[in-house]
């Protein structure tokens, strides 16, 4: 008898593992605990032929038996119907169209995204970055850098004054001359920063801008090397096929001076409304350092020679991602910032 | 500045039209842009740099052609037949402030008769934008615009006892000073005397009067040929140097090995150096036609003082879905002053009042973008600014700092298929400044975030702290106070921080050691105690450090809950406590012993018991 029911529960263990639907469960069901010619219920008919002494223990174990069919049979239901349900609701309502749940990105804002690519271009060919304050002395500002004091660019109207010594810089050129003071050359820095001019604010005006002004000053530099640097940081910054054109202008810290030009990025230069149909756009001022300009900072400039330049943040990140007022950088719309 | 191609085309003989003109202007530092183009005339407009006005009339620019295209400028005759008596019996000038005007001519023509100009004069000043007027006006604008001198034409009869005064300006009267355009100066006079006769008739008087009380000196400059290589990096040659010169009608006195000694026309004041006569050969020999080179360099280069700790902000928090937004320092006072207890720095001259002073805090711009967006339709908002804020230190010493602010508002999850809605909580940004600041710790020091009595008023009073490194304040962070944030018209919890950068620096500093990874594993218990309402988790997490067990590697706290069965005043806390050894498996009983030693511990801090 108990060798019949060891083989009775292998073979259950067996057809239950093959049992895939409620259907198949309930022929197993049938199979071994049906009334009629159930495996089980058979076996258990035959309990009286068992001797009396073996009836209770061998009765036990078909008990046990049986409940064990019935918390496996359970089991297998409750597997098999979560699983129809799982493949149910896979067929109808998988939808890979439906979107994502997305974590939204931070934006970088567009002028840091063009202060650090200058920065990076800079520092890449040797070029530290100095820092200095935005509040300055008039004689940072001005004096030192060969800016008389009758000139129209310390009026009230053009510059913000704090008190009578102190005022908002105007340029960034503080921080050269402050480095001068303080390193001899050879040296070469950019300084990149906000700067204050009284401009009522429109398109291409505001009162608080940022701009980064670079110097290189060392025994040898020549015009030829300031022409081949600016060239450098134009196609690095802008593409690799932009033009760069020079042309001679005026500063009060340069001489000779150059307004410097690129190839028009929105027409290569074919000429457009931007360009008002030239075919260059105006994207710095520079030039070689005046020697007065050095000596105000007491380098000797028989030994010395040196070029500068400024540029202004907004106009070429205008220039690079063709925004077209210069408030949409202040304003921080998120429709506008998203972008970048 | 108009000119006109025609005119200039009878003063130097050139090939180039308008367009091509007008280029090679601007590349030598003339910029000029054809503004109107006909069969008869084309004319340019001359955007001038300050120190070119010998370029405001035709002669002026007449010269840079003549330069550019190696021509010659044809200079005007002009021969006054003169009668008696002299123009100085007749009338006389004086000069009061010989510093402002250190030059004045003057003419008498005498029977001039005014009337409408001929139609060849009338037709040039109407095409330049000048208005004709009358043969007398219209002689001096013509003058005006060749030489770029101003003349004026003066009826003797109406002037005082025939006596010129120039003197300095009273009342805001506009002097026009002469500096620097002796030479037009002298041609000027030449020129209009004889228009005024070809046109009006009458005779001029013998003589000019010519007051002259400032006599200008201007000494030679002698221009190295080693100098002039060294600041071009290109030898250039002599002959055209030479050729440059004289063309811009600078004297070359004499020329050597050394270099050359060059005489100034007065008709070019803003030359007076070497290094402008520089620049004067650098300009006509073009500067495209300069050779450039990379320069070599053998030094190093620096970051910025704040590079790294900003580059590490930045990255965090656009990782953490944070914008970057810029806005002005300067800002409106009383607005500033809702976010601070000290007046910040006021401008003296400001654009408006809403641009007074320089900001003593970013919140109020960051709050204005918000407020823009919020206006626009957009409730969700993460937004961070980098930027200074300024104050007096002492009186006249101004000090700027670094900081970074932080604002949240609207909803972290928008609703969609996948699930509700889940709106910004304290706890958000909380978690954002604690990623923000991660690895937290200095040494011993933790970054910790307290609640302050003393915390500024425009924090919520009941949801804002501050946020510590050990003694530092590093900023403090919380709800904005609803009364500022209804100022703007948002009617939805804002919240924000204020961190100052410089406080950072020392947390990034050092560049991070690897330690071993655990090869053994860890068990983990949680425990489920009963405290007083008023204990703080972090009290809880202190006790439990305070065991100072060794193996105790992390400690979190996982479920909190208060009333239901638990008496009045009390609260659950379940926490979960990891422990880990590296050099062996940990035992059960070891975690045993560890959990009865932080229970003791919390027993006999707190009196807490265990939950069942
Ligand atoms: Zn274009």
């Amino acid at each position: 008898m108990l060798e019949k029911l060891a083989a009775l529960k292998q073979s259950f263990d067996a057809d239950l593992a093959e049992a895939r639907s409620g259907q198949q469960l309930s022929l197993l069901r049938d199979r071994y605990l049906g009334r009629k010619g159930g495996r089980l219920t058979l076996l258990m008919k035959g309990l009286k032929s068992v001797a009396v002494a073996d009836r209770k223990e061998v009765g036990r174990s078909l008990n046990q038996f049986k409940a064990r069919i019935e918390t496996a049979m359970e089991t297998a239901r409750q597997r098999i119907e979560s699983e129809s349900i799982r493949q149910e609701s896979a067929r109808v309502t998988l939808d890979l169209t439906l979107p994502g749940k997305r974590r939204a990105l931070g934006h970088l804002h567009p002028l840091t995204r063009v202060r650090r690519d200058i920065e990076e271009i800079f520092y890449s060919i040797g070029y530290s970055v100095a820092d200095g304050p935005e509040i300055e002395t008039t004689y940072y500002n001005f004096e030192a850098l060969n800016i008389p004091q009758d000139h129209p660019a310390r009026d009230q109207g053009d510059t913000f004054y704090l008190s009578e010594s102190l005022l908002l810089r105007t340029h960034t050129s503080p921080v050269q001359i402050r480095t001068m003071e303080r390193m001899r050359p050879p040296l070469r820095i950019i300084c990149p920063g906000t700067v204050y001019r009284r401009d009522t604010p429109d398109a291409t005006h505001s009162p608080v801008f940022q701009q980064v002004e670079g110097l290189a000053v060392d025994e040898h530099l020549t015009f030829r090397d300031f022409k081949g640097t600016m060239e450098y940081f134009l196609k690095a910054f802008y593409s690799e096929g932009t033009r760069v054109r020079f042309r001679p202008s005026y500063f009060g810290f340069t001489e000779p001076s150059a307004e410097v030009d690129i190839s028009c990025t929105f027409c290569s230069g074919d000429g457009c409304r931007v360009c008002k149909r030239t075919g260059w756009i105006e994207v710095l001022g520079a030039g070689m350092v005046d020697p007065e300009v050095f000596r105000h900072v007491g380098i000797d400039s028989e030994r010395y020679t040196g070029f500068a330049f400024g540029v202004g943040i907004e106009r070429f990140a205008m220039i690079k991602y063709g925004v077209d007022n210069i408030q949409h950088f202040y304003q921080n719309d998120l429709r506008f910032l998203r972008q970048f | 500045m108009i000119v006109s191609y025609r005119w200039l085309g009878e003063m130097v003989d050139f090939d180039a039209g308008p367009d091509r003109l007008a280029a090679d202007l601007t590349n030598c530092g003339v910029v000029a842009e054809v503004i109107e183009s006909g069969s008869s005339d084309a004319l340019l407009e001359l955007e001038l740099t300050t120190n070119r006005p010998d370029c405001l009339g035709h002669r002026g620019v007449a010269r840079e052609i003549a330069t550019l295209y190696g021509k010659t400028l044809r200079s005007r005759r002009v021969e006054l037949s003169e009668c008696r008596p002299s123009t100085s019996s007749q009338a006389s000038v004086e000069i009061e402030s010989p510093r402002q005007c250190r030059r004045y001519s003057a003419r008498l023509i005498r029977g001039v008769r005014v009337g409408p100009s001929p139609d060849w004069l009338s037709q040039r000043l109407d095409s330049l934008d000048i208005r004709p007027i009358n043969n007398i006006v219209d002689a001096t604008n013509y003058v005006l615009m060749e030489c770029g001198h101003p003349t004026h034409a003066f009826d003797l009869s109406r002037i005082d006892a025939a006596r010129i005064v120039v003197r300095e300006a009273r009342n805001g009267e506009c002097l026009v000073t002469l500096d620097g355009v002796e030479h037009r100066l002298k041609e000027g006079m030449l020129l209009i005397a004889q228009l005024i006769q070809e046109l009006a008739g009458g005779e001029i008087l013998q003589g000019p009067i010519d007051n002259y009380p400032g006599v200008l000196q201007r000494p030679p400059v002698l221009l190295r040929r080693s100098r002039l290589a060294r600041l071009l990096g290109l030898e250039i040659d002599g002959d055209e140097v030479e050729r440059i010169l004289n063309s811009l009608q600078f004297r070359v006195l004499d020329s050597g090995a050394e270099g050359w000694t060059v005489g100034l026309p007065t008709s070019r004041m803003d030359v007076e150096r070497e290094i402008d006569l520089v620049e004067e050969i650098a300009r006509h020999h073009g500067y495209g036609n300069l050779p450039s080179t990379l320069p070599a360099w053998q030094g190093g280069a620096q970051r910025r003082q704040d590079y790294r700790v900003e580059k590490t902000v930045t990255e965090r928090l656009l990782h953490l879905g944070y914008s970057q937004t810029l806005t002005h320092p300067l800002v409106d006072a009383r607005e500033d002053l809702k976010f601070g207890s000290k007046p910040g720095i006021s401008v003296l001259n400001p654009l408006s009042s809403e641009t007074g002073v320089m900001r003593t805090s970013l919140l109020p711009g960051l709050l204005a973008s918000l407020s823009w967006n919020y206006n626009r339709g957009i409730r969700s908002l993460k937004v961070f600014e980098i930027g200074k804020v300024y104050g007096w230190v002492q009186p006249q010493q101004s000090g700027e700092q670094s900081r970074v602010g932080l604002l949240v508002t609207g909803n972290l999850e928008e609703k969609t298929v996948h699930g509700a809605a889940e709106a910004y909580s304290l706890f958000d940004l909380k978690g954002d400044i604690e990623t923000l600041l991660e690895p937290s710790t200095l040494g011993k020091e933790e970054v910790r975030f307290e609640a302050c009595d003393k915390l500024d008023s425009h924090w919520s009073s009941v949801a804002a702290g501050q946020i510590r490194l050990g003694d530092a304040e590093l900023g403090s962070f919380g709800k904005l106070d609803s009364g500022i944030c209804a100022d703007h018209k948002i009617g939805q919890p804002v919240f924000a921080a204020e961190i100052e950068l410089s406080q950072l620096h020392p947390l990034w500093r050092s560049e991070p050691r690897a330690r071993q990874i655990p090869r053994f594993p860890a068990i983990q218990r949680d425990l489920s105690i009963v405290v007083d309402g008023d204990v703080s988790y972090g009290d809880i997490e202190s006790a439990v450090r305070d065991t100072q067990i060794q193996e105790l590697h992390s400690i979190f706290p996982f479920d909190l809950y208060q009333g239901g069965r638990l008496p009045h005043g009390k609260k659950g806390i379940s926490i979960r406590l990891v422990y880990q050894r590296l050099d062996r498996t940990l035992l059960e009983e070891d975690a045993n012993r560890f959990d009865q030693a932080v229970l003791a511990s919390l027993r006999d801090r707190f009196g807490a018991q265990l939950r069942g």
